[in-house]
């Protein structure tokens, strides 16, 4: 090797080259750091996942105490009121820990109990859902046939049993009340479809033929026997400007008036918005039934949140 | 003449310097490896430990989240004897419990289903399996955990833990089986004991069912008469 040139390119002291195993000490504490890297980095990455699924843990935690607090607020305040003078529907905000939680509330009357609700309700529903008059009734006619309780072992009994068997099914018409909503999906004849969206507007737990058509969605209103498009605008237009009397609303129906009512049922739904702070929401609704001079205050009938469906 | 050696060694290495530290590294990459593999099946038995202990967590929290959502669903028929509401659909002894809930997961027709959380023994040892079949309602005096025909099996939790259930009504007493009962246990217990050692551990958990009261007490007239239901004779009437 040249000597001078490289003494022109590095004028390096001559310290450098004392001990020529220097280099290699350096080589092993470079081996040994990247090592250690690796399993810092491995490590990290657990740590991190673990507290991804935590957090997970956590948030369900937050969100149900939220729903809780929420179920427990809306039955203090309906509580407080006399029964007859109680709202049957509301809403409220409030703060609990740092979650926002937001609180729609209304009386299970709004929907129409399928254990309650004559035939024709039952069909003016189906109706308003997209089926025609011929399917709607038979609809109807097999939820009545479901919910209904034959004594005597006559044809009638066993002809709800036939028609059941004769479509290949292994069960049979419960012939009492429906337990659970979800019970619909197993009555003789109805498309899914049709349950999916009937799910949104029917109940178990208001106990009432009737419906509060003070509350109710427009689809309920409009599945009124009875109803026609021009009296369902007219009644909407008018709850909406007098949102405290239902005198005139009721009179609106005509006809109609006969399934209808402007009262509350014990069974309240209570829709649940909680806000996380990282910006999570998470939805929840429940059914409580408001109990008076009981050991408690409410009980849960439904519940149904984001988590777990 | 020094001067001149050290001006030498600026512009390379000698072959012995060379070999020297060639030997050198050998020798620390010889350590290094005996210690990284003396820590490598220290560090993965450590890491299996770890991710099982999260499955397990996993695996108790789905167990517990689907205990909780139990539903107060009813035999098909009428109110039982003495016109008593009928109870709801809920059977659970310490190794196995069932109940009604709505569907939940993959492939699953939407509507209610019966599950199973049972303790079952396979060829690997005992595992706690959760299986489900279709509601399709109960006939009136059948029961609940004479239902069969269950499938898709999940196994929760495996042979070193086993799980024991308890269940606790109103009185927030611990009993061993919920058999028949007019109201759905208030809380369940999970208690998770390592089958070697028989000790309890501190991963055991308890949940609160949410729902607590049937539909037909709902609709019932007087809701508190169906929901606290006083015994047909007792000894201070008399």
């Amino acid at each position: 090797m040249n000597k001078r040139a490289t003494n022109d390119m590095m004028p390096a002291p001559a310290e450098i080259g004392e001990k020529s195993g220097d280099g290699f000490i350096l080589v092993a504490v470079l081996w040994i750091l990247g090592g250690l890297a690796v399993l810092a980095a491995i490590y990290t990455l657990f740590v991190v996942n673990a507290a991804t699924s935590l957090e997970v843990n956590n948030d369900r935690l937050q969100a149900n105490a939220s729903v809780s607090a929420a179920l427990e607020l809306t039955a203090y305040y309906l509580g407080a009121v006399k029964e007859q003078e109680r709202p049957t529907s509301g809403h409220f905000d409030f703060r609990a820990g740092n979650s926002n939680v937001a609180v729609n509330f209304q009386s299970e009357s709004a929907r129409i109990d399928l254990n309650a609700a004559p035939a024709p309700l039952l069909a003016g529903l189906f109706r308003v859902l997209g089926a025609d008059i011929e399917s709607a009734n038979f609809y109807a006619e097999r939820i009545i046939g479901w919910r209904t309780e034959v004594n005597a072992p006559n044809s009638d009994r066993d002809k709800e049993i036939t028609a059941y068997r004769n479509a290949g099914l292994t069960y049979n018409p419960r012939q009492s009340p429906f337990a659970n909503m979800h019970e619909l999906w197993l009555v003789l004849g109805l498309p899914p479809a049709m349950v999916e969206r009937a799910l949104n507007f029917v109940t178990i737990f208001s106990g009432l033929g009737t419906v509060n058509v003070m509350d109710a969605a427009p689809e309920v209103i409009a599945a009124l026997p009875s109803m026609t498009p021009d009296r369902l605008n007219s009644v909407l237009d008018q709850r909406a400007a007098l949102a405290t009397d239902a005198r005139p609303v009721l009179q609106l129906l005509g006809p109609a008036q006969s399934s209808a009512t402007a009262t509350g049922s014990k069974a309240i739904r209570v829709m649940v918005r909680v806000g996380l702070p990282k910006g999570r929401r998470i939805y929840a609704e429940a059914v409580i039934l408001l109990l008076e001079d009981a050991d408690d205050p409410y009980r849960v009938l439904s519940w149904t949140d984001d988590f777990d469906g | 003449m020094r001067k001149h050696r050290r001006a030498d060694g600026e512009a390379g290495f000698t072959l012995i310097e060379m070999l020297i530290a060639m030997a050198l590294m050998v020798g620390i990459l010889a350590a290094l490896a005996t210690v990284t593999a003396q820590w490598l099946p220290n560090w993965n038995r450590g890491f299996i430990h770890v991710q099982r202990t999260q499955l397990f967590g996993q695996g108790l929290e789905r167990l517990v989240a689907d205990l909780s959502s139990a539903e107060f669903v009813t035999a098909n028929g009428k109110a039982d004897r003495n016109g008593m509401p009928k109870g709801p659909l809920f059977d659970g002894d310490e190794l196995s419990v069932r109940f009604v809930r709505p569907a939940l997961g993959p492939n699953t027709r939407p509507g209610l289903e019966v599950v199973r959380i049972a303790t079952v023994s396979d060829d690997r040892g005992t595992a706690l399996v959760r299986t489900r079949t279709p509601f399709v309602g109960i006939p009136q005096n059948a029961k609940i955990r004479d239902l069969a025909n269950f499938s898709d099996p999940v196994v929760l939790m495996r042979t070193p833990y086993r799980a024991v259930f308890s269940y606790a009504g109103p009185n927030h007493l611990w009993q061993d089986s919920w058999h028949d009962a007019d109201q759905l246990p208030v809380n369940i217990r999970v208690l998770i004991r390592d089958a070697a050692t028989q000790r309890t551990l501190a991963v055991s958990t308890a949940t609160v069912l949410r729902v607590n009261a049937s539909a037909e007490c709902a609709s019932a007239k007087e809701p508190k008469k169906c929901l606290y239901p006083t015994p047909v004779s007792s000894n201070l009437d008399r």
